[in-house]
C-alpha cells in the first residue's frame, strides 16, 4: 500500500500538526483562493492542477487529511482519481467541488460544495470534514 | 353487375366510409357541400353551420400559407393530396386529422368537387409533441451542464480571489465596497446560471408530506422581504391542508408566484386562498395588478418568454416544470375585476381513513 512510505518515520503527535488540505482543481484562481483562504484559517495547504500532480502530493509524507477535489477535472476520471487518492492517503476525507449541485452516485456520502463557493463556507466544511484522529489501519467501507 | 347492383355497392361503400372516417365534400371553390356525422362530432359544429362555409371555419392558423397553397395547387391539378392538418373546433379546442383529399373529375377531366377523408390523430400528435419536448429538454439539459461548468469554474475562482483580497487588513474601505459590489454581480450572474439549470436539469423531487400553512408563511416572509414595502401586503386565511410535495421545490414555486404578484403593480393586498379537495389541494395567488395582457396565457410558460425588463424569462417555465415533476399543475387566468390568478393544484396527502 502506498501509505507504507510513511511507515519508517515516527509520526509526530497529530494534535501539534496543522490539518493538511490538498486542493485539486484545474482553475488557477480556485486553487489560489482556496489555498489563501484556508491558510488564513490555520490550515496547511497543498495545491495540484491535475490528477497526476494530485496523486504525487497525496503519496507524500505525511499524507493530506482532507482533499478538496474538483468533480469536473479535465484530465482523467474524477471517480477513478477518488479511488486512487483513497489508496494513496487512506483515511483522508474528501470534499467535492462541483458546478451542478447534483452529481453522479460516485459522490454519494461525500460533502459537496457547489461552485462558486463562499470562502467562509468552505472553511466550515473542511473543518467539519477533518478526521478527529489519525486514520485507523482499516479502510472504512 | 347491373346498374342496381353497382348503385347498391356504391351506397354500401359510402356507408362504410361514413362509419370509418371523417368525410366532407366541397365544390371546386372549397365551399362545403356535404359533411358526415363524424365531421360534425370532431369539429363540434352542426351540419347547418358547416354547409355553405369553406374550411377556413376550422382553420387553426397553424399551417403556413405556402402549405395551404401547395394543397390547393395539388388538388386543382386533379392529384390526390395527403397530409396532416391541425384544425380548430367550434369550442376553440385543437384537433389533428390525417387527411386525404381526392379531386372528383368532371367529364372534361377537371376537378369539380373534392372529397376529403380524414381520421383523428390528435392523440398521436400529442404523444409526438411530448416526445419532441422531452428530447429538446434533454438537449437543453446537456447544454446547461456544459455552460454551468464553463461559467461556474472561472466564477468560483474570481469570487474566491475577491473574497481573499477583501479579507486583507490593509485594504482601503472604498476598495472594499467595490469588491463587495463585484461579488454581488458575480452572485447575480450565478443566479442566472442556476435558473437555467433548474429549468433544464431539475433534480428528482423528494415527495414528503408538507403542511401548506407554514410553507406559505415562509414563502410570504421571503417575498415580503424581497419586495421591501412595495406591496400592500398579503391576505392569507389559515389552512390546515397537507400536500405531498418536494418542500424546497414547492417553496421555490410559491416564492416565484408571490414575487410576480408583488411586481404586478397592485395597490391592493395579494390574496392567497387554499382549498382542500378529495385528491388535491388548490392554492390560488391573486393580485389586482395590470393583468395578463393580450394573447394566450399559456405562452407565458414558454422558456425565455418575458414581459419584464430584466431576467431570464425562465421563472414561469421553471414553476411549470417543478409542478409537473411533483404531479401538480399551474395555470394563469384573468381575475374577475382585474388582475391575475395563479392557480396551483398539487396532490394532497391521502387521508388516514383512505
Amino acid at each position: 500500500m502506498m501509505s507504507a512510505a510513511c511507515g519508517g518515520k515516527v509520526p509526530m503527535p497529530r494534535a501539534k500538526l496543522p490539518t493538511r488540505v490538498l486542493i485539486v482543481d484545474n482553475e488557477l484562481l480556485v486553487r489560489w483562493s482556496l489555498s489563501a483562504g484556508l491558510s488564513l484559517a490555520g490550515f496547511e495547504t497543498l495545491t495540484a492542477a491535475g490528477a497526476d500532480e494530485a496523486l504525487q502530493l497525496a503519496r507524500q509524507c505525511p499524507p493530506p487529511d482532507v482533499v478538496l477535489l474538483d468533480a469536473g477535472l479535465h484530465d482523467g476520471d474524477p471517480a477513478a482519481l477518488l479511488e486512487d487518492l483513497r489508496l494513496a492517503a487512506p483515511g483522508c476525507r474528501v470534499v467535492a467541488l462541483t458546478t451542478a449541485g447534483h452529481e453522479a452516485p460516485a459522490w454519494k456520502d461525500i460533502t459537496v460544495i457547489t461552485k462558486p463557493f463562499d470562502l467562509a463556507d468552505v472553511v466550515r466544511r473542511v473543518e467539519a470534514a477533518e478526521p478527529p484522529v489519525r486514520p485507523s489501519p482499516q479502510r472504512r467501507p | 353487375m347491373d346498374v342496381d347492383d353497382s348503385s347498391r355497392l356504391l351506397e354500401q361503400i359510402r356507408y362504410a366510409l361514413d362509419q370509418s372516417a371523417i368525410v366532407a365534400v366541397t365544390d371546386q371553390r372549397g365551399i362545403i357541400t356535404y359533411v358526415n356525422e363524424q365531421f360534425c362530432e370532431i369539429s363540434k359544429y352542426s351540419r347547418l353551420e358547416l354547409l355553405g362555409q369553406d374550411h377556413r371555419l376550422i382553420n387553426s392558423g397553424y399551417h403556413p400559407k405556402e402549405f395551404i397553397r401547395d394543397l390547393w395547387r395539388t388538388i386543382a391539378q386533379g392529384e390526390v393530396w395527403r397530409g396532416e392538418l391541425r384544425n380548430r373546433a367550434k369550442d376553440g379546442s385543437i384537433y389533428w386529422v390525417d387527411t386525404t383529399i381526392v379531386p372528383l373529375l368532371n367529364a372534361g377531366g377537371k376537378p369539380h368537387q373534392y372529397l376529403a377523408i380524414r381520421s383523428d390523430i390528435t392523440q398521436r400528435k400529442a404523444v409526438e409533441q411530448q416526445l419532441a419536448d422531452q428530447a429538446a429538454l434533454a438537449q437543453l439539459g446537456q447544454l446547461a451542464a456544459v455552460v454551468a461548468h464553463e461559467v461556474r469554474n472561472p466564477l468560483a475562482g474570481v469570487k474566491g480571489s475577491l473574497q481573499v483580497l477583501r479579507s486583507r487588513a490593509a485594504i482601503d474601505p472604498d476598495d472594499k465596497r467595490v469588491i463587495d459590489a463585484m461579488i454581488a454581480r458575480l452572485d447575480s450572474l450565478n443566479n442566472k446560471v442556476e435558473d437555467i439549470l433548474r429549468f433544464a436539469r431539475p433534480r428528482t423531487p423528494v415527495l414528503d408530506p408538507v403542511a401548506v400553512g407554514p410553507l406559505l408563511g415562509e414563502a410570504i416572509a421571503s417575498a415580503a422581504a424581497a419586495a421591501a414595502g412595495t406591496t400592500a401586503g398579503f391576505r392569507v386565511p389559515a389552512s390546515a391542508a397537507v400536500i405531498r410535495a418536494d418542500r424546497d421545490m414547492m417553496r421555490g414555486v410559491l416564492l416565484n408566484l408571490l414575487m410576480n404578484a408583488c411586481q404586478a403593480g397592485s395597490t391592493e393586498p395579494i390574496d392567497v386562498v387554499v382549498t382542500d379537495h378529495a385528491e388535491s389541494c388548490i392554492i390560488e395567488i391573486a393580485d389586482r395588478g395590470t393583468g395578463l395582457g393580450d394573447g394566450d396565457p399559456e405562452r407565458l410558460f414558454e422558456a425565455f418568454h418575458t414581459t419584464k425588463k430584466s431576467g431570464t424569462g425562465l421563472g414561469l417555465a421553471i414553476v411549470r416544470r417543478l409542478m409537473t415533476l411533483q404531479g401538480g399543475t399551474i395555470d394563469l387566468r384573468a381575475r374577475a375585476g382585474g388582475g391575475v390568478v395563479a392557480r396551483l393544484t398539487i396532490p394532497r396527502l391521502p387521508s388516514a381513513s383512505g
